[in-house]
């Protein structure tokens, strides 16, 4: 009696499959697998609910399916036999995808090594510095949360010893405007008393979501004896890297966020002149003095390696999606476009010259007071959260005004920004208590010719 | 197409329903439970202790709360995950008897132990104490604060050598705490193991903490194995710090562990990722929630580790199975090599250490590494951590709720092969030829058991079957 109802199942099930076999072998089903074009059928392939429009991919990345099914093939593997795996089979594994990303990236694969994230990476870099008193630390003030917070850590247990000196950049500014003025502070804040150590700039800031010209800033810097840190967490998979061009001292770049590999996966490049000094913030069993890169970093503490392994699958869906310019020239085309949309909504404007996009875009949210004081950054991620959920994107406060830093992905289309829009239109509008009401296209001409121009671009090609 | 679907699913559903009558039931301990682990059929695991491992259910909770961060990334990342963490910790701070305010979350003891060390401020002259039995990378950890304190501080060893009484261990800790005390380099703090790596020894530290404290030393224990595999109450302990893996013996997934912090210390605390929640004074939950983008799955899973274990018979239950199995596997081990376990029972959790009958122990090609590769690769069907200690060699075997005595049996014939291999010895062990019999292990699966599991897995192929089908 137990098993009546599924053997039943059973019989039913395999009625189905010879069904199934004969209809698709009169059919001729196409055997090859093909990705969906780029845009809204990608969605497909990623996980985000159905209903969900997923503009905000800047913050925390997200992974294919393929991705997927290669972390959990490797978790699987961990657990059938940890020994075998974790004492032999991972390091191999582990060197080929340091392999792969130097391809990547354009270094040498033993200048690499694999950390959890940026967090990680940066900390290793800063905490291994032994500074002389007097030193001084150079950021933007645009540095990131956790960045800064790290270089106020060190000044802190200084004594007094070291400090830092901030570069205040105000956006929107243009990129040879903004290369003037870094160059007037550096030449107006020289002190041989006080020498410039280390600098930190982002590749990409995030927030706002500006790509720098580092390419002329880290000649800048070095020229002055400077030692040039690249914060690049957004990079690897948003813009080219080249980092045997660029030769920074250090690189760091997070595979999780716009590579498509599983969280948490990053990667840190260290100029060999200073790997015998630098060692993770986790100190283990590599430690020597002096350092070995790959010694120090390879084993921090038993872990869970398969989001390192994911890196491969992440690599080959890019490929299968068309490959990384053609990813990135989608993502590109759609921020620039997309960030029109919304600015064309709020009557604001974009906050990026084009050349400062990659594949965000910041636009000025149409706030009547931005200095309300109920509006914290928290208070836009409540609002989102709980009251408006179809989409999100972070907002934040930028030279005092409030500004909405959008993301395109290739499973995004235009009119996924037309929703952000609407999104953001009824937010601002509560704030502001105001009765302007409509975002239809048809009561706002500028949004609508805008919306049919872009429909005439072809910002994919078809398979 | 979809309604043929449909329609299965339904009687698919009905199915199960009827099938099981709806309560899970999990394997007996021993032999019977591997079913519910992933390792390999025709592999042994008896090694634990080194990785830890999960079940499937841990497995099927790690994949869900994976899936639900990709559904909406935001709403877990900034939302959602903080609460269910907050949860997590609860359950741990109960289990181990602490307040939930005084544990964070970190990835892996190695995490933990940074951040303690790396934020302590030394005054000049200060020593770090610690056991020759530390574990290599906190012994790194240590190295690394000598070495860059400019000559100002010191560490300070004491020799431990096994086989010891816990008694013998604690005149001779204290002895040596009296001899070696000096008003100029006073001890600032002390790494102590609550259960060692190698050797396996679980120190009783309940003794050592007052011993220590008594003299203003402060005590960060290093406990990477001990829950879920001894007790721990550190309400009643009271260290300084206490750091835990619940990737080992917890069942949780890799990398997942547990700090606690004294409250004295918190404000002092920073994690070895210093993030956007550092403060001055430190704000102990703030500094340690977000260190950096990660997957917070493995965290999550502690609550589906917890529920596995009480279903498998609770904590208790759990421990003194493994407990007596490493005890009598040992033994019955010692017994077929003919040489002698290390431990007194009292320092034996779930790990036993077994001394090899290996006749020249300095045979320069022994090293870890050729113990690793005759396992992995010639005598593939299990896998022991092998060591050398006081100048003889060991093999340290982990119990575990899928293992039972035939399991150490085979482990002892595994290690008789390496060893009269190693040995090119002709005279055969007499026990080489008699291993499952003396197995003390009832058949524990009761019908009950193998029905359901029958009936599940008939349902599972038919779901797979349905699926395949649509998917074509």
């Amino acid at each position: 009696m137990r098993y009546t109802i599924p053997m039943m199942n059973c019989a039913i099930a395999v009625s189905f499959i010879v069904i199934c076999v004969h209809l698709r072998e009169s059919n001729e089903v196409e055997e090859l697998r093909r990705l969906p074009p780029l845009g809204r059928s990608m969605r497909q392939e990623f996980f985000m609910k159905d209903d969900y429009i997923f503009l905000n991919h800047g913050s925390y990345g997200t992974y294919p399916r393929d991705v997927q099914k290669g972390l959990r093939e490797y978790q699987e593997r961990a657990e059938r036999d940890p020994d075998l795996w974790f004492r032999k089979d991972l390091k191999p594994e582990h060197t080929k995808v340091r392999e792969m990303l130097a391809e990547v990236i354009n270094a040498d694969a033993e200048d690499l090594v694999l950390v959890p994230n940026t967090t990680g990476g940066m900390n290793a870099i800063f905490r291994s510095l032994v500074f002389a008193a007097g030193e001084r630390i150079l950021h933007f003030n645009t540095v990131y949360g956790s960045m800064g917070s790290i270089i106020q850590y060190l000044v802190d247990y200084s004594n007094g010893a070291i400090s830092k000196l901030v570069f205040n950049v105000t956006y929107p500014i243009s990129n040879d405007v903004f290369l003037q003025q870094f160059e007037t502070f550096l030449n107006e804040t020289e002190d041989p008393e006080q020498p410039i150590r280390i600098a930190l700039i982002d590749h990409i800031t995030s927030v706002p979501g500006v790509v720098i010209p580092i390419e002329r800033i880290i000649p800048l810097l070095k020229l002055r004896n400077i030692t040039v840190v690249i914060d690049g967490a957004h990079a690897i998979g948003q813009v080219p890297i080249d980092v045997k061009a660029l030769d920074p001292d250090y690189y760091i770049t997070n595979c999780h966020k716009w590579l498509y590999a599983a969280r948490g996966s990053a990667v840190l490049y260290v100029a060999k002149k200073h790997q015998p000094f630098v060692h993770p913030g986790f100190i283990n069993a590599g430690y020597s003095q002096p350092a070995k890169l790959q010694d120090e970093f390879y084993w921090t503490g038993t872990m869970d390696f398969s989001p390192y392994m994911s890196i491969p699958a992440a690599l080959q869906f890019r490929r299968d999606a068309g490959g990384e310019e053609m990813i990135m020239q989608y993502n590109h085309n759609l921020a620039y476009f997309g960030g029109k949309v919304l600015a064309s909504a709020f009557k604001t404007e974009v906050l990026q010259y084009k050349n400062q996009i990659g594949s965000m875009v910041d636009v000025r949210l149409p706030v009547d007071n931005p200095d309300n004081p109920k509006l914290t950054n928290g208070w836009w991620v409540n609002e989102q959260l709980t009251k408006h959920p179809e989409t999100f994107s972070p907002a934040y406060k930028h030279n005092g005004r409030w500004w909405v830093r959008v993301s395109a992905q290739i499973y995004n289309d235009l009119s996924d920004f037309e929703v952000c829009a609407k999104h953001f239109l009824a937010i601002c509008n509560e704030l502001n208590g105001s009765q302007n009401t409509t975002t239809d296209n048809d009561d706002n001409p500028n949004t609508e010719s805008n919306v049919n121009s872009f429909a005439h671009v072809t910002l994919f090609k078809d398979n | 197409m979809k309604l043929y679907a449909t329609i299965t699913v339904v009687l698919l559903v009905l199915g199960v329903h009827a099938g099981n009558g709806g309560k899970r039931q999990l394997p007996a301990l021993g032999r019977p439970m591997r079913e519910a682990f992933y390792m390999d059929p025709d592999f042994v695991q008896l090694n634990h202790g080194a990785y830890g491992t999960y079940p499937k259910v841990v497995g099927d909770a790690l994949r869900e709360y994976q899936q639900r961060s990709e559904r909406n990334p935001d709403l877990w990342l900034r939302r959602d995950a903080k609460t269910e963490l907050a949860k997590v910790r609860q359950m741990l701070a109960d289990l181990v008897n602490a307040d939930s305010a005084d544990v964070v979350m970190v990835p892996n003891t190695t995490g933990g132990i940074n951040a303690v060390f790396r934020s302590l401020v030394f005054a000049a002259g200060e020593r770090i104490l610690h056991l020759s039995s530390i574990y290599n990378s906190m012994g790194s950890i240590i190295q690394y604060l000598v070495d860059y304190s400019n000559g100002s501080l010191s560490k300070l060893v004491f020799d431990v050598t096994y086989p010891m009484s816990n008694e013998d261990f604690l005149l001779a800790f204290e002895t040596f705490l009296n001899q070696t005390e000096d008003p100029a380099h006073p001890i600032r703090i002390a790494l102590i193991d609550h259960i060692t790596s190698v050797p396996s020894i679980v120190n009783p530290i309940e003794r050592i903490i007052p011993m220590l404290k008594q003299r203003n030393i402060s005590v960060l224990i290093d406990g990477a194995h001990a829950i879920g595999q001894v007790p721990i109450n550190i309400t009643a302990l009271q260290p300084d710090y206490y750091v835990t893996n619940c990737h080992k013996w917890l069942y949780a997934a890799r990398g997942c562990a547990l700090l606690y912090v004294d409250k004295k210390y918190q404000g002092e605390v920073h994690p070895a990722q210093i993030n956007s929640g550092y403060s001055q004074p430190a704000n102990f939950q703030n500094e340690f929630f977000w260190t950096g983008t990660m997957d917070y799955s493995s965290y999550m899973t502690v609550p589906t580790a917890l529920q596995f274990r009480r279903e498998a018979g609770g904590e208790d239950v759990i421990m003194k199975y493994n407990h007596d199995l490493a005890y009598n596997g040992g033994r019955r081990m010692a017994e077929l090599f003919g040489t002698s376990i290390m431990q007194d029972e009292e320092q034996i959790g779930s790990m036993v250490d077994v001394r090899l009958p290996v006749n020249n122990p300095d045979d320069s090609k022994l090293d870890g590494e050729w113990w690793i590769d005759e396992q992995l690769y010639r005598h593939p069907n299990t896998f022991s951590s092998v060591y050398k200690h006081n100048g003889s060699w060991w093999v340290r075997v982990s119990a575990q709720i899928y293992n039972d005595l035939s399991d150490f049996e085979l482990s002892a014939q595994h290690f008789l092969d390496i060893c009269n291999e190693l040995n090119m010895n002709d005279q055969t062990t007499t026990t080489s030829t008699t291993t499952t019999s003396a197995s003390t292990t009832t058949d524990n699966s009761n019908s009950a058991s193998s029905n359901v599991i029958i009936c599940l897995k008939l349902q599972f192929f038919t779901m797979v079957l349905v699926l395949i089908s649509v998917w074509m």
